[in-house]
């Protein structure tokens, strides 16, 4: 299914056959669930969330324009979704970075040992950059994610969220600040020896 | 007498006091050279620790990049979708809410 398959499906829901839109679910779902699992861990949690995107889309729908594709469309109001989600559940979160498990611990050491790249501990660095993120305020998390693990510029960082160039800017220095900080309480907290790494 | 001439007057003045009261003859330069060693010291000290989280932060981000979030759906989720948006928007007037009461 193409843009303009995606047009015409759009097009049937908004003259009222609601089935049309049942397709179009069911092939951006996989594309939602992965974005929303940037923000969400629990799985019931991730679930909710991609419903709400989904049912925000449909009663949105006329709205959309057609002037960029559908996918980005959709992808900007799941973004938005997640912000709204996180700072819904701001006060909910506690994370204790002192309770690493043992791969994220081994990571840590390794890096300390040789701080090249290992591409075996993709999955305990992922963890250990989520369980930073949890640390962050929603705005933070939202702009680290977006620029850093999404590799996003801040010019299409202010499309999505709706800010402005100079606020993303603003807030893309002060959260790499309070990752700093975070990371280092990290690695006080956690039992590595820090040593300051050879930069030459 | 302009006034560096006076300045170093006073302090050829200083330097001639009894012993246990006299400047060394490079004091000032000494102290001087150990303050900007030590400031320096704990500048390379804070930078170094900066390079070193910063290194440390782009190593677990490039890796974590590599790990793709899990795009998996569960099974019929379009239905469930599709189930909620299925429900027709009911017009409930104070008329029908009356009816349905009695």
């Amino acid at each position: 299914m193409d843009n303009s398959e995606d047009t015409e499906r759009i097009a049937s829901v908004l003259n009222g056959d609601i089935s049309s839109f049942e397709p179009l679910i069911a092939k951006y779902q996989p594309r939602v669930f992965a974005t929303v699992r940037r923000y969400a861990r629990r799985e019931d949690e991730i679930e909710d969330i991609v419903q709400e995107i989904f049912i925000k889309a449909f009663r949105k729908l006329a709205t959309f324009r057609g002037e960029a594709p559908f996918e980005h469309w959709l992808m900007r109001l799941a973004v938005r979704t997640c912000y709204d989600f996180l700072r819904r559940h701001q006060r909910n979160r506690e994370t204790n970075l002192s309770q690493l498990t043992d791969a994220q611990n081994e990571w840590l050491e390794r890096f300390h040992v040789s701080d090249t790249a290992d591409s075996g501990d993709a999955v305990a660095a992922r963890e250990l950059v989520e369980l930073l993120l949890d640390k962050l305020s929603p705005s933070s998390k939202m702009v680290i994610t977006l620029m850093e693990i999404e590799g996003k510029s801040v010019k299409e960082i202010a499309e999505i969220m709706g800010w402005t160039l100079s606020l993303v800017k603003v807030r893309a220095f002060r959260s790499r600040a309070q990752m700093r900080k975070h990371l280092a309480q990290l690695l006080k907290e956690c039992p590595v020896t820090v040593e300051p790494i050879k930069t030459s | 007498m302009n006034t560096d001439k006076l300045w170093n007057k006073l302090v050829d003045e200083v330097r001639k006091t009894p012993s246990g009261h006299s400047v060394p003859h490079d004091f000032e330069k000494r102290i001087m050279d150990r303050l900007n060693s030590t400031d320096a010291h704990a500048k390379s000290g804070d930078s170094s620790k900066i390079r070193s989280l910063d290194l440390l932060w782009s190593n677990l981000v490039n890796l974590a990049r590599q790990a793709t979030p899990n795009d998996r759906v569960p099974f019929a989720f379009e239905k469930r979708i599709m189930a909620c948006i299925d429900v027709p928007l009911e017009v409930v007037d104070g008329l029908t809410l009356w009816s349905r009461a009695t």
